[in-house]
């Protein structure tokens, strides 16, 4: 589809953009950003909970293999830990950009207040980082001894990660369209469907490349459309569930936010970009082409374009409706929030340097997978593809 | 030990933002951060309305969920109730903001949520904080409830108050004459 060359310039071009926009917060500070006092939390909050989750979800589902035994999913083996360690740092580095003193961090240790989600946050994610660099390098050692209990806590601390994300927001009883329970489920979901369109896109280009993707005649990338599909299809249901639960009985900050998803400032947002681009576009893509492939690919490209405005717009539907701290108190509007241009770029960036760093553990780490000779074999003899080089 | 907190008959206030610009002149802050406000609430139908006021500031809540969600409690309780941010440990998440009901955390230069501090240097020298002195209808009364001699105790004990969003379960330490 496209060269290396030109996948590589194109990252580049995105890495600068993001390094302009994170000298431009480094020197200015919030005061460039679009955040405000009454919308503390803007596109980079957004984009750190749509790397961290995909990083979450691309954990999650090579889980299927090195964990649940699952053979054909085992594929994706060392590709979705390098994909799932690169996601993740992109989001931390989003996040410190976020913070106005990242350097006080060091009170998360020092001072820990464990009663807040954000410090369980950094917990966890920070564990299942380095369980990620343990599992990759003992991966790469093809020490599978070692590989296969780190993968099972990495299962259990990726879940209680991904489930706190949705806590950091659920525990706010000051912002009604956020509180409760949902989004720790929604976070698990959505982590689900960011993970199987990334790693279609990626195993889309790997079987390009000639290398390993068939499993017993069946291109993975089928396979990975179909959780995309289901995790799609079950979005849906969230998504319609949660909108009407807000709407009913017009509680104050609840239904507000609902209407400003569906027909206030955050509508063409969330109607063109999430729903219509993001979920029933790549919908259709997957069913009428029966998972070819190729169209799991664009409608995975699609999906994540839509996950990027669904971050955004479940960031900013919770604090879009002015506080009523005091009873009967008219609201007129809504909270308004301008992203300013470094944020975007920081974002964009942040992308690019998630398809530079790939590249370059693809050039870097042998990411193919060892198959048993027997297996091999009867790949060989069921598809014309080129398969790695076996270990003796 | 002291209990501080702070009574508002905001059927006295006139609507002057003396006590706004008090706090940004002993703050040095500049026009357009404060720490406190005054919300306005359009109240009957034409022609018998009127303005309500209500002035707004932290409340420095019993139960403050500003400081249960700080990650690196850099948001604390003193034991006399004030509310305070270690600027030092703060690490500029705005959790803080997120989480506060009232609205009333404001970042600074520093990206640091500031808000309200009931003027904590001062007070404990015995001076009342400017909101409350500046004012020419003794809308705030500041005081100690531990204190049965204080104005505040006595005013509290003579009049029906109540406080912003109980529901939340925060409990502030700030209290409204009943109107």
């Amino acid at each position: 589809m496209f060269a290396k060359k030109q996948w590589l310039t194109a990252s580049l071009i995105l890495v600068c953009i993001g390094a302009a926009g994170a000298i431009n917060i480094l020197i200015n500070g919030e005061h460039v950003m679009g955040n405000n006092n009454q919308v503390p939390w803007g596109i980079l909050i957004a984009g750190y909970v749509f790397f961290a989750a995909s990083s979450t979800g691309v954990g999650l589902i090579s889980s299927l293999g090195h964990v649940f035994g699952i053979k054909r999913f085992e594929l994706l083996g060392k590709r979705a830990l390098l994909i799932s360690i690169i996601l993740l740092l992109c989001g931390f580095g989003v996040l410190a950009l976020e913070l106005a003193n990242p350097l006080n961090m060091i009170y998360i240790l020092l001072s820990p207040n464990i009663k807040s989600p954000i410090w369980w946050m950094g917990a966890l994610y920070g564990l299942y980082l380095l369980l990620l660099f343990a599992e990759f390098y003992y991966s790469l050692k093809e020490d599978h001894k070692k590989v296969k209990p780190i993968a099972n806590i990495a299962l259990i601390t990726k879940l209680a990660a991904v489930s706190n994300l949705g806590v950091v927001f659920g525990m706010l009883h000051s912002r009604p369209f956020w509180q409760g329970p949902y989004y720790s489920l929604y976070m698990i979901l959505t982590a689900i469907l960011s993970g199987a369109a990334i790693l279609s896109i990626v195993f889309y280009f790997v079987g390009q490349k000639g290398r390993t993707v068939i499993y017993q005649g069946e291109n993975i990338v089928r396979n990975l459309g179909k959780i995309l599909a289901g995790a799609l299809f079950i979005t849906v249901i969230f998504t319609f569930w949660k909108i009407l639960t807000s709407l009913y009985g017009g509680i104050p900050g609840k239904a507000g936010a609902a209407i400003a998803l569906l027909a206030g400032p955050l509508g063409l947002k969330f109607w063109l970009m999430e729903i219509i681009l993001g979920i029933f576009l790549p919908l259709f893509l997957l069913i009428k082409y029966s998972f070819q492939p190729v169209k799991v690919m664009f409608a995975s490209i699609l999906t994540m374009l839509g996950v990027l405005f669904m971050r955004l717009d479940f960031v900013l539907s919770g604090q879009i409706i002015p506080l009523e701290m005091i009873e009967g108190l008219q609201i007129t509007g809504y909270n308004a929030y301008v992203p300013g241009w470094s944020e975007w770029a920081l974002i964009l960036g942040a992308i690019g340097a998630t398809i530079f760093l790939y590249m370059l553990g693809e050039k870097k780490f042998n990411l193919d997978v060892v198959v048993d000779i027997h297996q091999h074999q009867e790949n060989l003899a069921s598809t014309k593809t080129t398969l790695v080089k076996v270990e003796a | 030990m002291a209990r501080f907190a702070m009574l508002i008959d905001a059927s006295r206030c006139t609507g002057c933002n003396a006590c706004r610009i008090a706090c940004q002149m002993q703050w040095q802050l500049p026009p357009e951060r404060y720490y406190n406000r005054l919300e306005h609430n359009e109240k009957g139908t034409y022609p018998n309305t009127k303005w309500e006021i209500t002035p707004i500031q932290c409340m420095h809540c019993d139960n403050p969920p500003c400081r249960d969600v700080c990650p690196t409690g850099a948001t604390y309780k003193r034991t006399d109730g004030l509310v305070l941010i270690d600027s030092e440990k703060c690490i500029g998440c705005k959790y803080c903001m997120v989480a506060c009901p009232y609205g009333v955390r404001q970042i600074n230069y520093d990206g640091i949520p500031e808000k309200c501090r009931f003027c904590a240097e001062y007070i404990i020298e015995g001076k009342m904080p400017p909101c409350v002195s500046t004012c020419m209808n003794e809308v705030r009364i500041f005081g100690d409830l531990d204190d049965p001699e204080s104005k505040i105790s006595k005013v509290m004990a003579k009049k029906a108050v109540y406080q912003l969003l109980p529901e939340k379960g925060t409990r502030p330490r700030i209290f409204y004459v009943r109107k």
